[in-house]
């Protein structure tokens, strides 16, 4: 099939994709997003370590440099282990890099057991090394590896926004859709209700309602509860884009067409109307996850929301809530970079997106 | 007689990521003192590129290949396409010089300005008088247009005015610094058909009372037939025939002139079937080989038509066709 | 054999003000107009924008509802009247009237294949589906001049001209009684547009179809339709045949229309002396006869009183004008030569 034909024959997903591949900055977004992902879902095999253990030996341990060649030598992948020494004055302690202890990283090494969604036993790890330590990211307070507990943090704060923007959706779908579809007084209705809605600020609406989920609840019933809180306020920017689509598209002619032809307002609305929302609905979305993830962080970090033994990115930034821990032990903020790399990359995807979603161009 | 613009053998090409697209693939006119010459065409022939050419705002994927546009001003002459785009030279004749109506009225205004501050801005931009004095200025040729209660109309916004008169303002702001060429890009599609004559009849008015020349772009033959003293037909980027109007319409040479003239309904003839022009236009990225017009022609001569691209001919004096039909099969 | 008579339509929009949205006062779009349309005819309703054609094709289709007056379609000796039926009655009647609609770019929904779309009518009328719908939309892809391979692509394949006939193919898919046909050749090419219209005229023929021709150009109604109905700010001012309209048109607008329009041949570059004026506010009509601000002709009178619409003709060939001085003004037409 020649490259002409294709285009004719291809669909309007299609054609969105070839134009979403063309912005190379959204398709390395969604790589990193991809990547996150898969990182979160299957955190037990990808961390190197039980986010919970401790190592008493190494508590505030910095991170720890992967190495490629040893005085000179290529002997593939490793680290130095730490040699631990007392500061005269501060009696703090210091590590170093001990060169003469030197752990090979391996892939698919044994480690900590553990239970892959809580059903599949392993204890098989994607990389790891067979003595010593590798703490990529260092450890916090209590010697627990960073990087470990990032990576489970992901799962958390990652999928939070997806269940709250998919809460959102839903709500905006059908609220702006009988807005926009009936128009009129109803329409009046819900419009100055959202406006009112909106004008509530939002922080501290968020952290009222945080503050009042019962103490005692486990995390996952708080975890809902967020992603709950937070979809009560996303809705209202999707039902504002519904409408409106919505009101436009009433009067399209090809919506007219159907109707003339005697199709029922169900099919009107479900082959439609609603398709031509998808595009925008998905770009709309997918640029109000961040939000989301930003609100979980946010809360969480100020207490309010998932707190220890709970692992998102916005727990672990609890850790370092205070001068001391930045200056000291800096490798705690990382998670801050990866809720800041997240966020931009589902920018970049939605825009991407939202620019890919014009149909009239060809 | 005086000539004003020279367009010799111009080529813009547009680089898209499909391909190459040659909008405008050897163009050749001239437009003299006084006159208004026809530029006519249906939708993607490139007439309107011509005219962007001209003024140099064609859009960034566009790339002037091949070509002057020479342009008579006090005597001397100055290749258009040697102009820096964004450069003070060509801002000093654009408004000035030359000067361009569009199609749509309502697009070609900022709807935050009044249209008043719009063309009291033209004019400030090229003379060195107050901004009363301007706005005088404004006020008359608002009254020269016949716009009622210009006094008011200065300081209304485009979205209160009708498309007419917006049209009127359009024309009255390109008019306002007496420019040698007027370039008009579809002026009067947007419009209804009484508006329209209107439109046309003031454009007439005050091309004689300027003594203005004018490039009037429009796919309507009668359009055409009303106004222009010369046409040139456009087809696929090239220019098929040049003719004077009465010629043009009673001895049409070129077949695509002739199928154009043939299909088109025209009032006080009834017919039971109207002529069609066989075909469709060829794909824009995929331009047939010889004469761009071969695969729809009836006349079409196989071995010639579809190896070569005929040169211009001039038949008569003054007219002037790029058909093998009439020659030129020797070179 | 009447198809169709409208009587007394009328379409009015409520202009609304403040938080409250209080009614001010309406936009009479439509305004009262009665006209017949005869089995197989072709009329023309001829208007510059603003006049209210449109509104009055999408009232009589039940597009959108009339404020008022009837639409009474005659079917194989039962009377419908259209306008008055709830919409879940109106159901079964909708596949007699159908729409070709101006914009080709608009009218088809871009994410539905050629097949879908030509198919819809049949399947929510429950006609045909699977493999029998398949072979209907072939068929109908044929009638209009398109290869039925075409069926699986999407509508940005197609240019303009074979846009239009994928509309085209959706409105006769039902084998309606009437087309209303919107502009259908607008927003087209010059030298496609011959190609249109002889294929509207020739599905005419073939499928017995009766249309309802709105359209600003002068010289395509000439061409294609029996009579002809010109309006202006939501009234009918003329209504007569084709060749009555031009040869002999009665209203000082008619006259302008005429008038108005560029014909293509530089010796009849008579001295065009356009009328003045716009087009008036459609929710401020001007009092009396509406034309009368930019009528040539007007007197007092003319401020004073709406005319009548009256009928100069004869029974057979009647010849309706609303104008006071319809008998004594001498307009100039065109001749129409065969």
């Amino acid at each position: 099939m020649d490259k002409t034909e294709e285009l004719y024959l291809a669909s309007e997903w299609k054609l969105m994709w070839w134009r979403f591949k063309k912005n190379k900055l959204a398709v390395i977004g969604m790589v990193i997003l991809g990547i996150l992902y898969v990182l979160g879902i299957f955190c037990e095999f990808f961390s190197p370590y039980d986010p919970n253990r401790i190592f008493a030996r190494y508590v505030y341990a910095p991170p720890q440099k992967i190495h490629f060649f040893h005085e000179g030598k290529f002997i593939g992948p490793f680290v130095y282990g730490y040699k631990m020494e007392r500061d005269p004055e501060t009696f703090r302690r210091i590590y170093k890099e001990d060169k003469t202890k030197i752990y090979k990283i391996k892939l698919f090494v044994h480690g900590d057991k553990y239970k892959l969604w809580n059903t599949w036993e392993s204890d098989v790890h994607f990389f790891g090394v067979e003595e010593g330590t590798i703490f990529l990211f260092g450890t916090d307070r209590l010697g627990r590896d960073v990087f470990s507990r990032i990576l489970y943090g992901a799962r958390i704060s990652t999928t939070i926004g997806l269940v709250g923007v998919f809460l959102s959706m839903v709500l905006g779908i059908i609220i702006g859709g009988i807005s926009g579809y009936y128009g009129g007084k109803i329409d009046n209705f819900i419009q100055r209700t959202i406006e009112f809605l909106i004008s509530i600020p939002t922080i501290p609406l968020w952290m009222a309602l945080a503050a009042a989920l019962p103490r005692y609840w486990s995390q996952i019933k708080v975890y809902f509860a967020i992603t709950v809180i937070l979809s009560l306020i996303g809705w209202t920017g999707l039902a504002r884009v519904v409408r409106s689509k919505f009101l436009s598209l009433k009067d399209e002619d090809f919506v007219v067409a159907a109707r003339l032809a005697g199709a029922s307002e169900w099919r009107i609305i479900f082959k439609h109307m609603l398709p031509s929302l998808t595009s925008h609905l998905i770009a709309s979305a997918t640029l109000s996850i961040p939000g989301m993830i930003l609100g979980e962080t946010g809360l969480s970090f100020l207490g309010l929301g998932l707190r220890p033994p709970a692992i998102s990115w916005g727990v672990l930034l609890q850790e370092a809530q205070n001068i001391r821990t930045v200056a000291l032990y800096p490798w705690l903020l990382i998670p801050g970079l990866f809720v800041i790399i997240t966020v931009l990359c589902f920018n970049f995807v939605g825009d991407g997106l939202r620019d890919a979603a014009d149909p009239y161009k060809t | 007689m005086e000539k004003v613009l020279e367009i010799r053998d111009l080529k813009v090409y547009f680089d898209l990521t499909e391909g190459t697209v040659k909008a405008v693939d050897g163009v050749s006119f001239d437009i003299r003192r006084g006159e208004i010459l026809g530029l006519v065409g249906e939708s993607g022939c490139g007439k309107s590129v011509t005219a962007q050419s001209i003024l140099r705002i064609l859009p960034k994927s566009a790339r002037i290949v091949n070509g002057e546009i020479v342009f008579h001003r006090n005597g001397k002459t100055l290749d258009l396409t040697r102009l820096d785009p964004e450069g003070e030279e060509i801002r000093d004749i654009r408004g000035k010089d030359i000067s361009m109506i569009f199609q749509e009225p309502m697009a070609s205004f900022s709807p935050v300005y009044t249209v008043g501050a719009q063309m009291v801005e033209a004019i400030l931009l090229h003379e060195n008088i107050s901004k009363e004095e301007a706005r005088k200025r404004v006020v008359e040729m608002l009254k020269k247009v016949k716009i009622p209660n210009a006094e008011k109309v200065v300081d209304m916004y485009p979205f209160e005015l009708s498309g007419g008169m917006l049209q009127r303002c359009m024309i009255a702001m390109a008019m306002s610094l007496n420019p040698t060429l007027l370039l008009a890009d579809e002026p009067t599609t947007a419009l209804d058909v009484t508006i329209q004559a209107q439109i046309l009849y003031l454009m007439k008015e005050l091309q004689k009372e300027y003594h203005s020349s004018i490039l009037l772009i429009t796919h309507d033959m009668g359009v055409v037939a009303q106004m222009a003293d010369r046409v040139a037909v456009m087809y696929l980027g090239n220019i098929v025939e040049t003719a004077e109007v009465f010629e043009l319409f009673k001895n049409p040479l070129h077949p695509y002139t002739q199928a154009l003239l043939r299909s088109i309904p025209k009032i006080g003839i009834r017919k039971t079937r109207l002529e069609t022009i066989k075909g469709m236009v060829p794909d824009p990225y995929n331009l047939p080989t010889g004469c761009r017009f071969h695969n729809r022609c009836e006349k079409f001569m196989k071995g010639l038509c579809d190896v070569k691209e005929p040169p211009e001919v001039e038949v008569k004096p003054g007219h002037k066709v790029k058909c093998f039909l009439y020659g030129g099969e020797k070179e | 054999m009447k198809l169709l008579e409208v009587k007394g339509l009328k379409k009015y929009f409520p202009l609304t003000k403040g938080f409250f949205k209080k009614v001010v006062g309406y936009v009479r779009a439509v305004d009262d107009i009665s006209f017949d349309i005869k089995q197989g005819e072709t009329l023309a309703l001829v208007g510059e924008s603003g006049c209210g054609k449109t509104t009055t094709a999408k009232s009589i289709l039940r597009a959108i509802d009339p404020t008022d007056g009837d639409v009474i379609l005659h079917l194989d000796g039962k009377d419908v009247n259209i306008a008055k039926l709830s919409r879940d009655e109106l159901k079964p009647y909708r596949r007699y009237m159908q729409m070709i609609f101006q914009n080709p770019y608009t009218s088809l929904n871009p994410r539905m294949k050629v097949k879908e779309i030509v198919g819809e009518p049949l399947l929510v009328n429950g006609i045909a589906k699977g493999k029998e719908l398949e072979d209907r939309v072939a068929e109908l892809l044929k009638a209009v001049g398109l290869r039925p391979e075409y069926m699986i692509r999407y509508p940005h394949a197609f240019s303009g001209g074979q846009r239009q006939r994928i509309v085209i193919a959706r409105a006769i898919a039902l084998r309606p009684k009437l087309v209303v046909c919107d502009e259908p050749t607008s927003a087209l090419d010059v030298s496609i547009r011959a190609q249109i219209l002889n294929l509207l005229m020739d599905l005419q023929e073939e499928f017995a179809l009766t249309y309802l021709f709105i359209t600003h150009d002068l010289s395509v109604v000439e061409h294609i339709s029996d009579r002809v109905a010109v309006m202006y700010l939501g009234k009918i001012v003329e209504l007569s045949s084709t060749e009555e309209i031009f040869e002999n048109p009665k209203h000082p607008y008619t006259e302008t229309l005429l008038r108005s329009v560029p014909k293509p041949d530089p010796d009849l570059r008579e001295e065009l002396v356009p009328i003045e004026g716009e087009v008036p506010n459609p929710a401020n009509p001007p009092s009396g006869c509406y034309f009368h601000p930019r009528c040539p002709y007007a007197k007092s009178i003319c401020k004073e009183e709406y005319p009548e619409f009256r009928n100069l003709g004869t029974e057979d060939n009647p010849h309706y004008v609303a104008c006071h001085f319809a008998e004594s003004l001498k307009l100039r037409g065109v001749k129409i030569t065969l």
